[in-house]
């Protein structure tokens, strides 16, 4: 972030000096002139896809567990979408796992006052993975796709449409926030 | 403006080249803003002295240039032509530079300096060459200020002492080119030097004397007009103040008080090193070693964090500053720097495991501050293990059929033991193939005020045979420092991967219990390398092993709860000279 600041700095800075010379000094000389430089937001084309991060667990991983992933769909994203991305998990060049237990389904996903709500199908909690990484990196993979989209703030979730208290060894009563620690550094 | 004894030969500090940068880059933005339009009112001064140009300085792709004779004369150069091809120029002071046109390199008689612009001849004939290679190569430092579109060329001020000279107490002031100064003193009482066009090119602008009646010297920067450095003598009481030196000069000596000064010796200690180490009764040992005796110390242990402060007043830090990690139970790392802007005070802090005990001692004729942790007693602590899963709920399972409760139990059944030898009171929440509900283990550790909780577990990753290692989880931020240790002392003696210390707030176990818990994944249970280790009773018997010298670890590190000191923010943790509490003196 500090060093998102400096770059903007130094560009503002940059753009103030050539903009300053621009306005109050003969522009007969060539080497004084401010640098061409390409427009910093394109303009998107009407048929534009939409870009969508997705979290998978990285199994090298020392420090930050989980792997930010972009992908690219025709339409604004959503839960429901975020999730079936989720569901196919890493593409093969990706060094990631794909996390969902075998035989989950997607039954339902909307949002409500900032909290997602997944329901999800029974596979989901019969097949949940023991030992504390798996169990996790599965769940936070699930909460902080979501948190991904600006209408999602917190995440709840269901199994065959009823609220789950705990989850493996995991107390999940309580709407889920994202978890910015578990994510690999060097891409946060 | 004779007798300009340049010093070419003079190491270029990585201070000035700070200045330098800082300033070229100010320099080009506000240069590129106004040339064209103020370019006829730039005025140049050199050495605090106004310097006529004859040719218009210039600004191209953002990097100002002045021809070579407007600053060789007034910096007391000589300058010399030779027609080339390439043309070039032979700077002369006590040794020689040479620029050619077209060349980004500046020679010098120790070394190349490259220069991020090359010389070039203007349209009216004059040798231009880049303001801030130029002084690079000369030692000066060149300063701009926008506002005024004025150029400062300034010698660099590399020294500043008090000290006895020919019999008399003087400060002394070196700088790389002569300078104009001027001396008054008012009531404070200060003795006052300004340095004109001069910029600060010290380690320690800052300092303390406490002797011959001079208390502290405080060098600061003026940086717009006129640039230069003001040093302010603080006195004990107000003293006369001579003039020594001719003016300009580039070491002005300033004497200070009478020729009886000299008689009190100075009085500060220098810190000369630190030490940490075992002593024969094994107990963590920090000597902070000086060469005179010690002033007034203070002392101050604040948690979470835990760490220890030592504030030394009235030292000069000789070993500059010092960050150092320490492979210690108790100890994890040592900084230390000396404050400025206030006393001055070299403030040592120690990272701790936990709140440990300690004492503090001045020893060795009162040269030496000895900090000692005695390590907390850990028999009859309450300490709770935990073998996770059990029953109908059998774990992870490895891809031979290995079952994690299986594992979990055994473990914890040799880790509870050990603990018992150790004098340790140890409570497991299971001890046979049960199911135990998450919360009711929790609330065991909860009933019984244990001081440590430790959940033993194997791992799983989603899918077989891809991750291997050892892991600590961790739920609170009490927690850490149990988790650390516990990594450390698994990675240690079990010799699988490092998979890292993690911190998940909705596991059970750890959320719910209210002492530092900790969830120990020995290894990857789901992969079969580590699968065939869980199996084996040696590798059981080092992870309890190593489980048990982390508990026993942590608690000699924590005293038990009723010896906790209070929590910070109750005691100052800014401690004044002379003024904290548990000052001792010698």
């Amino acid at each position: 972030m500090k060093k998102l600041v400096v770059a903007l700095g130094v560009l503002v800075l940059a753009g103030a000096g050539a903009a300053g010379y621009y306005v109050s000094v003969r522009p007969a000389r060539p080497a004084l002139e401010a640098p061409q430089s390409p427009p910093l937001h394109p303009q998107p084309t009407p048929s534009t896809n939409y870009k969508v991060t997705i979290y998978l667990p990285d199994p090298e991983s020392r420090e930050g567990l989980l792997v930010p992933l972009t992908r690219t769909v025709p339409e604004p994203p959503t839960p429901a979408i975020a999730l079936e991305l989720l569901l196919k998990g890493p593409q093969a060049e990706e060094r990631a796992s794909a996390i969902f237990p075998e035989g989950t389904r997607v039954l339902g996903a909307e949002v409500k006052g900032g909290v997602a709500t997944v329901n999800l199908s029974k596979e989901f909690r019969e097949h949940f993975p023991a030992g504390t990484m798996a169990a996790t990196v599965t769940l936070y993979c699930i909460v902080n796709t979501l948190t991904e989209l600006p209408e999602v703030r917190a995440v709840r979730l269901q199994v065959e449409g009823k609220d789950l208290k705990t989850l493996g060894e995991m107390d999940v009563s309580q709407p889920l926030i994202r978890d910015e620690g578990l994510i690999e550094r060097t891409r946060r | 403006m004779g007798n300009r004894a340049a010093e070419f030969s003079r190491g270029y500090r990585s201070r000035a080249l700070i200045w330098c940068l800082t300033l070229s880059a100010a320099l080009a933005l506000a240069l590129a803003a106004s040339a064209g339009a103020a370019e006829a009112a730039v005025t140049v001064t050199v050495l605090g002295q106004p310097a006529p140009v004859t040719a218009t300085p210039v600004v191209q792709d953002g990097i100002l240039f002045v021809a070579a004779r407007d600053l060789t004369g007034p910096l007391g150069f000589g300058l010399r032509y030779e027609p080339g091809p390439p043309k070039s120029i032979v700077v002369s002071g006590s040794g020689e530079i040479s620029l050619r046109v077209g060349d980004v390199t500046i020679r010098t008689p120790t070394r190349d300096i490259r220069s991020p612009a090359a010389p070039f001849i203007s349209s009216g004939g004059a040798f231009m060459v880049p303001v801030r290679g130029f002084c690079r190569a000369v030692g000066a430092a060149a300063v701009w200020e926008s506002q005024a579109s004025r150029l400062s060329i300034c010698a660099r001020l590399t020294d500043l002492r008090v000290a006895p000279e020919d019999g008399r107490v003087v400060l002394a002031a070196d700088t790389t080119f002569p300078v104009p100064f001027q001396t008054t003193s008012d009531a404070t009482p200060r003795a006052l030097l300004t340095l004109k066009g001069c910029v600060l090119d010290l380690e320690r602008p800052e300092f303390p004397v406490r002797a011959w009646g001079i208390e502290e010297v405080h060098a600061s920067q003026a940086s717009s007009a006129p640039v230069e450095v003001r040093v302010a003598v603080t006195l004990s009481k107000p003293k006369p103040v001579a003039v020594l030196s001719q003016n300009p000069s580039a070491q002005v000596r300033v004497q200070i008080g009478v020729p009886e000064d000299i008689s009190q010796p100075p009085v500060l200690p220098r810190l000369l090193k630190l030490c940490f180490a075992r002593n024969q009764m094994d107990e963590a040992e920090l000597r902070v070693v000086a060469d005179a005796p010690i002033g007034p110390y203070s002392t101050l242990l604040v948690g979470r964090p835990a760490r220890l402060m030592i504030d030394v007043g009235d030292v000069i830090m000789e070993i500059g500053e010092v960050a150092r990690d320490i492979p210690d139970a108790l100890v994890t790392r040592v900084t230390a720097s000396q404050k400025t802007g206030g006393p001055f005070v070299a403030r040592i802090v120690l990272n701790l495991v936990g709140v440990s005990p300690y004492s503090s001692a001045l020893e060795a004729g009162g040269k030496e501050l000895v900090i000692r942790f005695a390590k907390a007693p850990v028999t009859g602590r309450v300490v709770v293990v935990d073998a996770g899963h059990g029953g109908e709920d059998p774990g992870a399972v490895g891809p031979s059929g290995l079952k994690e409760k299986d594992v979990n139990l055994d473990v914890a059944m040799r880790l509870q033991k050990m603990l018992l030898d150790s004098g340790i009171n140890a409570f497991a929440t299971r001890t046979s193939d049960v199911l135990i509900p998450l919360y009711q283990r929790a609330e065991l550790a909860n009933d019984l005020a244990a001081e440590v909780f430790v959940s033993v577990h194997s791992n799983a990753w989603v899918t077989p045979n891809a991750r291997q290692g050892s892991e600590v989880w961790y739920g609170n931020d009490y927690s850490l420092a149990l988790a650390h240790v516990a990594q450390d002392e698994l990675v240690r003696r079990l010799r699988r991967r490092d998979g890292g210390v993690h911190r998940n707030i909705r596991l059970v176990v750890t959320r719910e219990t209210g002492m530092p818990a900790i969830i120990a994944e020995l290894a990857y249970i789901n992969h079969k390398d580590e699968e065939s280790l869980l199996a084996s009773s040696e590798f059981r018997q080092l992870a309890a092993s190593a489980l048990c010298a982390a508990i026993v670890r942590y608690l000699e590190s924590t005293p038990p709860p009723e010896q906790v000191p209070a929590a910070p923010g109750s005691r100052e943790a800014t401690p004044e000279r002379g003024a904290a509490q548990e000052v001792e003196g010698e």
